[in-house]
């Protein structure tokens, strides 16, 4: 029988042993195997066991679930050449457990094991006696308990990371028989797609990492993310990248203290009390005993010292039930359930398709975002960075040029010069001007206009929050009526470049009116400015035409 | 001095200082001067705002055969400052007669379809008086 021609067995040690061949076979043939050597009549060559021995060497519960009976027992490399079913051996003392990895792999996008925080050394490669009828890539033996005890409760992570690839998992608890711990099809990742030698070089990419806030200007204020990555002179792709390169299948990077191909980010989130000491981003963390125990890498807590929640990566076990004290450098105790969170798709930080879609405490530097991104912060809310935009003027002449621009509700022919009614109140020396509805759809600071029953004066503004503008370094020369009309302005002042511009939030589509005039040295004819701000910004060049 | 406006009616005030005086109660508005007052004012920072898509003025530069003109549109109006005395608008044409806002100021506007020049204006003075003098 093949099986036998590959494996020995010692009768005094109980030991099967592999002793040639490459071929793998599935455990039921061992159990057969043995059942031969048993009821042989003579021993031969190292199979040391016959009848005369009367010795029953295994057990077969069922095709997959083998059990070695008194001391015989196999080791790692007996099992590598193993697979389809479990075995069981020292009174169910060890268990190698059959494992099958569902998916499609390649040599440079591997399947690799994670058990007990731990690195399972491949000899698998990226298949291995696989079974296309029911999609499983490899499946091999995988020791899932030693001396009494399930290794870390027989959880096992099978995860692809390879650059240029698709970054997958699946999870699996190992027992009798075989599990399957489905990863899927890895493909390629068309936007992983800046090369690996180049991204390796982008130092300059860099991650905050623990608890912080970020203020995407978005109204919200300042949430908080455990993680802020800033592409300085790179781009959002190479922060893709980047991040895919610091975690990949080998990786030699660390983040949050974990080897970047462990990272997996925010696995659980616990509310916590009190805390004592002083606990530090990032730590391992432990807890409980028995079936509540477990560790995790603490990833952000909301405050060092008196923390109320902890954002986690579990490492083994189980996550915190509620009363546990949890132990790093100081300890909180957890008031209630965990939560779980969902990881990112692609990469530890989220999605990104050209915009990103970020997972739970994955932040990006706000000059890096826009109004294309969301970014999920640690209160699992989504944060969308306003659509900053620009008004543009070009083509005019330092100190000579006049230009305006303001709102028009005529299609551009003329500046909106009652867009809002001044409060009472707006008297000489208060720096703001008060108007009598919400202001909205206008720059954070620019100008503002109210009507002196002349004309009107022209204050700047550096703010505004509600109805009121908060004036830019002055006040006001005059008292207002109530009712006097008031009119924010986008820009409105004599060039001193040759270029103005002032950045607002776009929310929707607003007609501009405005012109552009020298009335001094060089003076032109009125260029009129007429357009709509749009979602892409508004500019406009100015035609200088004499006007002498 | 400069052109006063009070925008939400359109009314521009001429001073008296923006004036040249001639003699006595005689004052002259060059229209190159009228151009560049009605230019200051709508390129004023209260100007900017109110002109937009409609300017004060309209101006035809001058040519070697024809004047400046320059007329003030878009509703706007224009008075001198009040008091007893004469302004004669020179060296071009204005649509002031139009425009203007009649008060006890004697206003004239001496258009004309041809090139006009100081030394134009001296020599048809003086041909015209000819016929007086010597008769």
């Amino acid at each position: 029988m093949a099986w036998l021609d590959d494996f020995s067995f010692d009768l005094t040690t109980g030991n099967i042993r592999h002793e040639s061949g490459t071929t793998r076979y599935p455990v039921i043939d061992m159990h057969r195997g043995m059942q031969s050597l048993a009821y042989q009549a003579t021993k031969s060559g190292d199979d040391d066991l016959d009848i005369t021995d009367l010795f029953v060497p295994t057990k077969r519960n069922s095709d997959t679930d083998i059990e070695l009976l008194g001391n015989v027992n196999v080791d790692d490399t007996a099992v590598q050449f193993m697979y389809g079913g479990s075995i069981t051996y020292d009174g169910g003392d060890e268990v190698y457990s059959g494992l099958a990895i569902a998916g499609e792999f390649n040599a440079d996008a591997l399947p690799q094991l994670w058990q007990d925080n731990a690195k399972l050394t491949s000899y698998w490669g990226y298949q291995l006696s696989p079974d296309a009828g029911l999609g499983y890539a490899v499946r091999i033996l995988v020791k899932s308990r030693t001396g009494g005890a399930d290794i870390d409760g027989g959880r096992i992570r099978a995860q692809s990371r390879g650059y240029g690839y698709q970054y997958r998992l699946g999870r699996t608890v190992l027992g009798r028989n075989e599990s399957v711990a489905a990863v899927g099809a890895i493909a390629t990742d068309s936007f992983n797609s800046v090369a690996e030698g180049t991204i390796s070089g982008y130092t300059d990419i860099l991650n905050t990492e623990g608890y912080q806030t970020i203020d995407y200007n978005n109204g919200n204020g300042a949430t908080p993310f455990y993680m802020k990555w800033t592409k300085g002179t790179r781009t959002k792709l190479d922060v893709y990248n980047r991040i895919k390169y610091e975690t990949m299948d080998g990786s030699a990077e660390t983040l949050y203290g974990l080897t970047g191909e462990n990272f997996l980010g925010v696995t659980h989130e616990v509310p916590v009390g009190s805390p004592s000491g002083t606990m530090v981003e990032p730590e391992e963390l432990s807890w409980g005993t028995g079936a509540t125990a477990g560790t995790g890498q603490l990833l952000a807590i909301d405050s060092v010292t008196a923390g109320t929640k902890i954002w986690i990566q579990l490492l083994t076990g189980v996550a915190p039930e509620s009363g546990l004290v949890i132990t790093g450098s100081g300890t909180v105790t957890s008031t209630g359930a965990a939560v779980a969170r969902a990881l990112g798709g692609e990469s530890v930080a989220g999605n990104y398709t050209g915009a990103w879609i970020t997972c739970l405490g994955a932040g990006m530097a706000i000059a890096d975002v826009g109004a294309n991104d969301s970014l999920l912060n640690l209160l699992n809310t989504a944060q969308t960075p306003p659509n900053n935009q620009s008004v543009v003027v070009t083509g005019v002449v330092s100190g000579e040029d006049y230009v305006i621009i303001g709102k028009s509700i005529d299609s551009g022919a003329s500046i909106n010069k009652s867009e809002y009614a001044a409060a009472a109140g707006n008297d000489t020396s208060d720096p703001t001007i008060t108007v009598k509805t919400s202001i909205a759809n206008v720059p954070a600071a620019g100008w503002v206009r109210i009507s002196n029953g002349v004309g009107f004066d022209l204050y700047p503004y550096s703010s505004f929050s509600g109805s009121v503008f908060t004036l830019d370094s002055v006040t006001l020369t005059d008292d207002y009526i109530e009712d006097a009309d008031v009119f924010p302005v986008i820009i409105d002042k004599l060039a001193d470049s040759t270029q103005l511009s002032n950045t607002w939030v776009y929310s929707t589509d607003t007609w501009l009116a405005g012109q552009a005039l020298d009335a001094g040295g060089t003076p032109t004819k009125a260029f009129p400015i007429a357009g709509q701000f749009l979602s892409t910004g508004f500019s406009v060049n100015v035609v200088r035409t004499p006007d002498e | 001095m400069a052109l006063i406006c009070h925008w939400p009616t359109k009314v521009i005030t001429v001073p008296k200082t923006d004036l040249t005086l001639v003699s006595g109660t005689k004052y002259s508005l060059s229209v190159l001067c009228w151009f560049q007052l009605l230019r200051e004012l709508n390129g004023s920072v209260e100007g900017m705002a109110e002109t937009v898509g409609a300017p004060i003025y309209n101006n035809t530069s001058p040519s070697a055969s024809t004047p400046r003109i320059i007329d003030v549109i878009n509703g706007y109006t224009v008075q001198f400052e009040e008091g007893l005395y004469s302004v004669d608008i020179i060296e071009g044409n204005t649509n002031l007669r139009d425009v203007e806002i009649k008060n006890s100021v004697s206003v004239g506007t001496n258009n004309t379809t041809g090139f006009v020049s100081g030394s134009d204006i001296a020599q048809k003075t003086q041909n015209s008086l000819i016929p007086f003098l010597f008769r």
